[in-house]
């Protein structure tokens, strides 16, 4: 992780590469997890956008990190956060729920389909019950394979609280799952055809 | 494959990191199959773990709808902006005043325009023709010529082809007869370099003492830039279009990546070092000699010897040695005195004049920092070769250290 921590000195002392290392490694990521929160491309451009020129102005005053990523992440999320806060006049949106929206992709799929296995009916109910934190929660852990300390961290919870929302969310999925008269290949089969990574 | 993992439940593997990847993106495959093989009792767990890890997955968003690049150099703008000033600049300000002054040319569209045929012999006519003054210039499709003030001059070209950037500080609108053939030129003589940000988003570091012509805005099936002398390209991705990188005899052709060519005059080489990504090197004569076109991975440099029409390939080279001069530093490992006096004459533009019994050949090694004066760098050549030297004006005289 040292790395990370040189390359974010050597950004804040000037150096033009470290900003282009910066920006084009974690553009991507930064912008599939903002986009979660509000299916918009240009609003979560603009939200990117805002993060870098407010890192820029701090200039010295920046702190330092081991971790990039994760310090793009909160400085995102906050930005979405202050944007969504000032947009919704009549709702009032509080920083640590701040809605997550993006479907599963399984879900996405199951519409696709014209006759759905009962148990694939049931999975997708199961899913939609699951809480906007654990939906987060999911994200930041399967996609971005991020340790239990940073989730906890971004998403404003206490110290085991990510581990223990992830169990519970583990376990009623398991339920549904493990409850199969058929051979376990064929859910895999159904689910693996279209996945985008 | 660590032990822990045969007493793992179905919610132990599915929130393992190792587990997480094997799932998501196929990692470590050879050894989770074979734990599967050899713990047949955990196969359905381990298969029940691995089909909620796939329950979960999130759909990635198409990127295309966001310009990455764009925003990148709004961003760096800033930043140089940022960093230049002493005090701060206001993010606000900066993005209602891009530009502090804006120049636009009206240009009479009958003006001599380049004009480029398949072959290149009408490049080769006009490159020779321009004077080699002291000045670094942009020359406009047209024929305008805009003296580039700074040592290290800085130009972009917007995607629409009809506006460029100088020096982050003025901009210059081209309203032109739109020609697909009509080319810009840089010129950088001896002693200065040029940053050029193309309209499809490459990066070309235009070395002292080169040229480069291109159009200002690429159109046509492949984007085509001439070269004399030595450059950089970080080229921007485009798996449709081919980038080609012609020089008087050797055309290299990329897609998307980072490279150095260098045409080195006195030894009738051209060197070609290939960053990242993946580039090919075709011979560039009518009477083709070499029928075969050569590929490069990264970090192999190509040597192409104009005399005897040889190509040698050289692998794991060193290439921040190649590529140093960017950073204004350069680097020379067991060169002849007489190489790095050719390198430091086109850098600062000076001549260098031999008193006595100088040992030109003799190989020395050291980095420079061309950001120091000539002075400064010609203390730590003297440093590591036996020789003395005296400044006088654009002249260097070197004497032997031995007299």
């Amino acid at each position: 992780m040292t790395k990370d921590h040189d390359i974010w000195e050597n950004f804040k002392a000037g150096d033009k590469s470290a900003l282009s290392y910066v920006y084009f490694q974690h553009f991507n990521s930064m912008f599939q997890y903002g986009i979660k929160f509000k299916d918009d491309p240009e609003f979560v451009r603009d939200c990117i956008q805002d993060v870098f020129l407010k890192l820029i102005q701090a200039g010295d005053k920046l702190g330092s990190t081991e971790n990039i990523r994760f310090y793009l992440f909160k400085a995102l999320k906050n930005a979405i956060y202050k944007e969504l806060d000032k947009s919704k006049k009549l709702e009032f949106v509080e920083f640590d729920t701040l809605k997550f929206e993006a479907p599963f992709a399984f879900k996405e799929e199951l519409q696709e389909k014209d006759h759905p296995t009962d148990r694939e009916l049931a999975l997708s109910k199961a899913l939609n019950e699951l809480s906007d934190r654990q939906r987060e929660i999911i994200y930041l852990r399967f996609e971005c394979t991020m340790e239990y300390g940073q989730i906890c961290d971004l998403m404003g919870l206490k110290s085991d609280s990510a581990r223990k929302l992830l169990f519970r969310a583990i376990t009623s999925l398991r339920e549904i799952i493990d409850d199969r008269l058929k051979h376990p290949i064929l859910l895999l089969i159904q689910f693996s055809r279209k996945h985008v990574l | 494959m660590d032990k822990k993992y045969k007493k793992y439940s179905v919610a132990d593997f599915t929130q393992d990191i190792h587990f997480i990847n094997w799932v998501n993106k196929g990692a470590g495959q050879k050894e989770w199959e074979n734990f599967v093989r050899e713990n047949p009792g955990l196969k359905k767990d381990i298969y029940t773990a691995r089909d909620i890890v796939i329950a979960f997955r999130y759909r990635a968003n198409d990127l295309q709808q966001v310009d990455e690049y764009e925003l990148y150099q709004k961003i760096e703008s800033y930043y140089t902006l940022h960093h230049r000033s002493k005090r701060p600049v206001s993010v606000r300000k900066f993005i209602q005043y891009a530009a502090v002054f804006v120049v636009i040319l009206a240009i009479g569209a009958t003006l001599s325009i380049f004009y480029f045929s398949e072959n290149n012999e009408n490049y080769t006519e006009i490159a020779s023709s321009t004077s080699t003054s002291d000045e670094a210039k942009l020359i406009l499709p047209g024929g305008e010529e805009i003296l580039l003030k700074e040592k290290q001059s800085d130009l972009q070209f917007n995607a629409a082809g009809n506006q460029i950037k100088i020096d982050r500080d003025s901009i210059i609108s081209y309203n032109g007869k739109k020609d697909p053939n009509a080319m810009a030129q840089v010129v950088v003589p001896y002693g200065k370099r040029s940053n050029i940000l193309l309209s499809d988003g490459t990066k070309v570091w235009l070395n002292a003492g080169s040229k480069i012509i291109f159009p200002q805005k690429f159109t046509g099936k492949n984007r085509k830039v001439f070269l004399k002398g030595e450059a950089y390209f970080d080229v921007f991705k485009n798996n449709k279009s081919a980038f080609i990188v012609s020089t008087d005899n050797m055309n290299v052709t990329v897609h998307g990546t980072e490279f150095n060519v260098r045409e080195n005059e006195p030894d009738h080489e051209l060197e070609v070092v290939l960053v990242n990504g993946a580039v090919c090197l075709k011979e560039n004569s009518k009477m083709s000699l070499l029928n075969k076109e050569i590929r490069l991975i990264p970090n192999q440099k190509a040597v192409f010897n104009k005399v005897n029409n040889k190509i040698s390939v050289e692998s794991n080279v060193d290439v921040a040695y190649y590529i140093s001069w960017r950073e204004g530093l350069l680097e020379f490992k067991r060169e002849s005195i007489l190489t790095v006096f050719r390198r430091l004459s086109q850098f600062y533009n000076v001549r260098f004049v031999t008193e006595g019994s100088v040992e030109l050949n003799r190989k020395i090694s050291g980095k420079l920092d061309l950001k120091d004066s000539l002075e400064d760098v010609m203390k730590v050549v003297a440093d590591a070769a036996p020789i003395t030297f005296r400044i006088d004006g654009e002249k260097v005289f070197v004497n032997s250290k031995i007299n």
